[in-house]
């Protein structure tokens, strides 16, 4: 027999407009600090914004909101609480700082209930959280999520463009939505992320540099959303995401 | 009640299996409630209800069961298996709370109990699932 959960999920979706997923294979290119600050930013233009964070082996979005995780409220299901303006759900938001170690088929089990369950209502965007690697978690959301579009960023390091790559040749493969490729943490000139998105014929939405101010502000939206990094949001990320 | 959101996808998948199997009434569905949720049958069954009161015609009128399944679990670092019997009782409220939503989270407040590991497998026992569907079909 069927996962009932399975029955629910577009039901519960129906009233997101658009679902965004910042995705980029290696750890620690910033996909969790811009799809957060994304959101935030998108917040303060006026857009009901959610973000998920998917990282379920290491959920960090949480401290660049700065919260203290609480169990969700309950209403037909369980309501994303709003964060700075923004509708947010996490896995720590249910473990408390005592989150155990999670094999693949749990980290499934957990996005299908949630998906079930989280009642996020009327949303101009939903940005997910991505974690790192082509796991079982990006196969679970090319199928059970298959309206998202992809902003992947990525360095300009040969490690991180390698993986870089992999993934977008897949979502490429897969005709699945592409919003473009960023190139973050940038510390010199470089044209390296720029060709590998003219290589793959992807969008390249441009350079965000290395903010040496972003690190104090974790934990603190207000300052966030007012660094240099911010600003260079604006001008290559939110384009995409806000003018359609 | 975050259970009327699973009481939702019981409904709808019995009418989407019904409209597949051409079946035009629903006479007896039988759902089986794992252990580790922690979700009330009598819970489940009263929201099944009120979900089936406003729509989805095939459905409404069928009978439900509703089965507790127990939850029975297996080490993956020493292979001991044991049934999870009442040990969620000792579990502060919070804990008990967070695997009602999440029954994965065991993994953080439950421990095998012969090497401590927090990596064991739930063979059975997990969440909401549906054993059975009969009715009528088209003739
Ligand atoms: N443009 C940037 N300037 C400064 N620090 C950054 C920038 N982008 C990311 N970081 C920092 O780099 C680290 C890794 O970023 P993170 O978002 O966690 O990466 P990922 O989610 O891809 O693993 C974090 O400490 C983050 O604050
Ligand atoms: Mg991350
Ligand atoms: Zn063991």
């Amino acid at each position: 027999m069927s996962d009932p959960r399975l029955s629910v999920i577009q039901e519960r979706l129906a009233s997101v407009r658009r679902m965004v997923g910042v995705t980029g294979g290696k750890g620690g290119v910033g996909k969790t600090l811009l799809a957060t600050t994304t959101a935030l930013l998108l917040a303060r233009e006026g857009l009901r914004v959610g973000l998920f964070d998917l990282d379920f082996a290491g959920p960090s979005s949480h401290v660049i909101l700065g919260i203290e995780p609480a169990l969700p409220r309950e209403e037909r299901g369980i309501v994303p609480p709003e964060v700075d303006g923004v509708a947010y759900l996490s896995i720590a938001q249910f473990a408390k700082g005592s989150l155990a170690p999670l094999r693949g088929e749990d980290q499934q089990n957990i996005l299908l209930e949630l998906l079930a369950i989280a009642q996020w209502g009327t949303l101009d965007l939903l940005v997910f959280d991505m974690p790192p690697g082509l796991s079982d978690l990006c196969l679970d959301a090319f199928r059970w999520l298959p309206r998202t579009e992809y902003l992947v960023p990525t360095t300009a390091s040969p490690l991180a463009l390698a993986v870089a790559e992999r993934l977008l040749r897949l979502l490429k493969e897969q005709h699945l939505p592409l919003l473009g490729v960023v190139e973050n943490l940038a510390w010199r000139e470089s044209s390296h992320v720029a060709q590998l998105a003219e290589r793959i014929g992807a969008p390249f939405l441009g350079v965000i540099h290395w903010d040496r101010t972003v690190e104090e502000t974790l934990g603190h939206p207000e300052r966030l959303i007012a660094t240099p990094l911010a600003e260079e949001l604006r001008k290559t990320i939110l384009p995409v995401l806000v003018s359609r | 009640m975050h259970e009327w959101a699973l009481a939702e996808a019981i409904v709808r998948a019995v009418a989407e299996h019904a409209a597949k199997e051409r079946i035009v009434r629903v006479r007896r569905v039988v759902v089986q409630i794992g252990q580790m949720q922690q979700i009330q049958p009598k819970t489940l069954e009263r929201l099944v209800q009120e979900v089936l009161a406003k729509e989805y015609p095939t459905v409404r009128g069928a009978e439900f069961l509703f089965e507790e399944e127990p939850a029975q679990l297996h080490c993956r670092r020493c292979g001991h298996r044991w049934m999870l019997a009442d040990a969620l009782e000792s579990l502060d409220p919070d804990a008990r709370e967070a695997i009602h939503f999440l029954p994965e989270l065991a993994h953080s407040y439950l421990r095998c109990p012969v090497c401590r590991s927090p990596d064991f497998q739930l063979l059975s026992g997990r969440g909401v699932t549906i054993a059975t569907i009969q009715g009528e079909v088209e003739q």
